[in-house]
């Protein structure tokens, strides 16, 4: 079932950010069927590769040993058996999941309408940002709305 | 008639030996978890149908890498011990661990499956795409491929990749090879894997492979069943057939149903047994336990013409397909009874209302759609009460409006239960305006644009001190909605009772008039700037201690 977005208005994008992304990944941001989000992290931005589907987009990056993916969904799948829960963690002000496995923290939450997903992924197990949940939440606060192809125009 | 779960189903056996695989191929049932290791999710929906198997070959073991041989958690031994390397397989999606898993019985737990390649050798077999896709991540020891449906599937600690973020990948294609890799670690050689989907009602959340890894397993070594039938009939209400195995004609055969196409993971499945007793077989066949129907799904009810495949299965095998598959469906979208569109805005409020979309949504060209006034939102999920004074009535809060559910069926039609009903106090649930009876049946639809409505009742519009418009009346369901039986809760048909009424109560019943003027009357009806009362707020304090009754914060 498709989600329904509501798009950021145009004023809240974040230009600086999305400069700072390459070519093929401004042109799959604008392609994008959901508002996409990426991270405020120039080191990250840099290396960012943006790819789009029908309904989602993802953001694949890394720097410094820590790799980064973001997922954002526009339609959701409805199994009957699967009963709506609420994640107990606050992430950019949404109830969200967070957890973690085989060394990755994950954050989950509803944003815009849409499902967002960010992991952190440590080359070394030992990183201090892979600890505990702090660093992937506070990862989720540095997101910024670079745009996507329903955009709200002020 | 059966009604059945969609999204690919499959009859898993415990155990189960099939001749034609590696070797004889057995796994135990899903959510069956070593002993000690937790409480698996006992789930036998295929998340991914159609999907290959994550490996490029066999035989492969999917087991725990804690619990077992080498693990940490284990009965000791080494990695390579022979029984890491032994069907039947194990479960353990939902194995113990202390973060959030929402689907795992406990609410945390094991994110994924184990799985052990062919032999215990590092670097030696590969992984390969489950699915023609994209990959949409590469970390220091994962590969994340993302499917066209957007679901995801990871592939953990593999060595020397051969993809690379943002590029497509094709169904069977080489990823990297099973490995221990654990970024500056090590764990066993194993590839941990993941399903990971946009469900409703929770968002972004790891998903069981576990049956979806089964049934490509089967797929990959040609696991061939028995099975044979046909699908005969469809007409808008039930699609109907028979199958059996002849060789073993007192099991009854699973037929799974594929809609729009054929069983390749990108139509929806349901599946159903079949085990009706059919007297024409009888004498044909022999045994009479084998016919089968399927409720139609109204989604399909478009006018336009959708082939329907029939496969029989057992035993969790690959299925044959059946005679007269495919069959043609073709119906007409049903009519759209009177009332107002309510816009359902979310895939959260579908799951909180227990809708089935491919079942319970019907598909309406968007011309009649436009022809339906627009109103209020879709309520974001059922709020069923009882007042501490009434216990025998059950209402539906509907913003602003106490609705009457009228009976245990009507509940029934729109996914709900009457046992689910809280207390309220007397003293706000009283001062809560009435709107209409709940209708009979739900009327749920779509367009071309996929948003989904309820068609409903108008309800009237509130006065400044939150209560019902005397002058309105907002009609109501015509076909009953419960409320003709009951007098339509506290009001009895005074209008001074100081609940509110729907509207004028000509038969005295409280609910829809016996004459049938139940009908809109032009009142106006609701306002769109709805004062909100002291027994709204009331209701704000109420409904916050229900969601953190079911959701607990932390």
């Amino acid at each position: 079932m498709s989600r329904i977005v509501a798009w950021p208005d145009s004023t809240t994008r974040n230009t600086t950010a999305y400069e700072s992304l390459d070519t093929a990944a401004r042109r799959n941001v604008d392609d994008a069927p959901v508002p996409v989000l990426v991270p405020d992290d120039p080191k990250l931005l840099a290396s960012a590769i943006v790819t789009t589907g029908t309904h989602w987009a993802a953001v694949a990056t890394a720097a410094a040993g820590q790799h980064v993916s973001i997922q954002m969904s526009g339609q959701a799948k409805v199994y009957p058996h699967i009963k709506a829960a609420q994640g107990t963690y606050e992430v950019r002000g949404h109830a969200a999941f967070v957890t973690h496995n085989e060394g990755v923290w994950v954050a989950s939450w509803i944003e815009n309408g849409v499902a967002y997903n960010i992991e952190l992924e440590c080359a070394d197990l030992k990183d201090v940002a892979c600890q505990d949940s702090a660093a992937v939440v506070a990862l989720a606060e540095t997101l910024r709305f670079v745009g996507g192809r329903g955009e709200v125009q002020q | 008639m059966n009604r059945v779960r969609l999204a690919g189903l499959l009859a898993l056996l415990p155990a189960t030996a099939l001749a034609g695989g590696p070797e004889p191929f057995e796994y135990e049932p899903v959510g069956s978890l070593l002993d000690g290791s937790g409480e698996g999710a006992v789930d036998d929906t295929v998340y991914a149908p159609g999907m290959r198997f994550p490996m490029e070959d066999g035989p492969a073991f999917a087991n725990s890498q804690v619990y077992m041989h080498g693990g940490y958690l284990g009965p000791g031994g080494g990695q390579c011990d022979a029984e890491n390397y032994a069907y039947p397989w194990r479960d353990n999606y939902c194995e113990i661990r202390s973060w959030a898993m929402p689907l795992c019985p406990a609410g945390q737990g094991h994110q994924g499956q184990d799985i052990r390649p062919a032999t215990c050798d590092d670097g030696v077999h590969w992984n390969v795409s489950t699915t023609d896709g994209t990959v949409t991540n590469i970390g220091s020891y994962s590969v994340y491929v993302t499917a066209a449906d957007g679901t995801r599937f990871d592939w953990l600690h593999g060595t020397g990749n051969v993809v690379a973020s943002g590029q497509t990948v094709s169904r069977g294609e080489r990823i990297n090879r099973v490995s221990n890799e654990f970024g500056t670690a090590a764990t066993t050689i194993h590839t941990h894997f993941n399903l990971k989907q946009d469900v409703a009602g929770i968002g972004f959340v790891f998903v069981s492979p576990y049956t979806s890894l089964v049934a490509s397993y089967q797929e990959l070594f040609g696991l061939v069943g028995a099975g044979d039938g046909a699908i005969e009939s469809t007409d808008c209400a039930a699609i109907e057939g028979w199958a059996w195995d002849d060789s073993n004609p007192d099991i009854a055969v699973d037929v799974q149903l594929v809609f729009g196409g054929p069983l390749d993971g990108a139509n929806p499945v349901v599946q159903v047994t079949a085990d009706r007793n059919r007297q024409d077989l009888c004498e044909t066949l022999g045994s009479c336990e084998h016919g089968f129907s399927v409720e139609a799904p109204l989604s399909l009810r478009d006018g336009q013409a959708h082939p329907i495949h029939a496969y029989a299965v057992q035993g969790g095998r690959t299925a044959n397909e059946l005679e007269s598959s495919p069959l043609l469906f073709q119906c007409e979208a049903p009519a759209v009874p009177p009332g107002v569109r309510r816009q359902i805005s979310s895939p959260e409020i579908v799951s909180a209302w227990n809708i089935e979309p491919f079942w319970d949504v019907a598909t309406v060209d968007d011309a009649r759609i436009a022809a339906i006034d627009v109103d209020r939102d879709f309520p974001q999920q059922p709020v069923l009460v009882l007042s501490d004074a009434d216990e025998g009535t059950v209402w539906l809060m509907d913003p602003g409006y106490r609705r009457l559910m009228g009976s245990e069926d009507v509940a029934a039609a729109w996914g709900l239960s009457l046992s689910d009903a809280e207390v309220w106090p007397a003293s706000v649930l009283d001062d809560v305006p009435i709107g209409t009876p709940v209708r009979a049946a739900r009327f749920l639809l779509r367009g071309s644009d996929g948003i989904l409505y309820a068609i409903d009742d108008a309800q009237c519009a509130l006065t400044e001190d939150g209560q019902l418009d005397p002058d309105c009346n907002a009609g109501g369901d015509e076909t009953g909605g419960g409320g003709a039986e009951d007098g339509g809760g506290p009001n009895d048909g005074d209008a001074d009772d100081g609940v509110g009424t729907v509207g004028p109560d000509t038969d005295g019943t409280g609910g829809p008039n016996a004459d049938g003027s139940s009908g809109d009357d032009g009142c106006g009806c609701r306002s769109s700037s709805t004062p909100t009362p002291v027994w709204a707020m009331a209701l704000v304090g109420l409904v916050f201690i229900r969601r953190e009754r079911f959701f607990p914060g932390g």
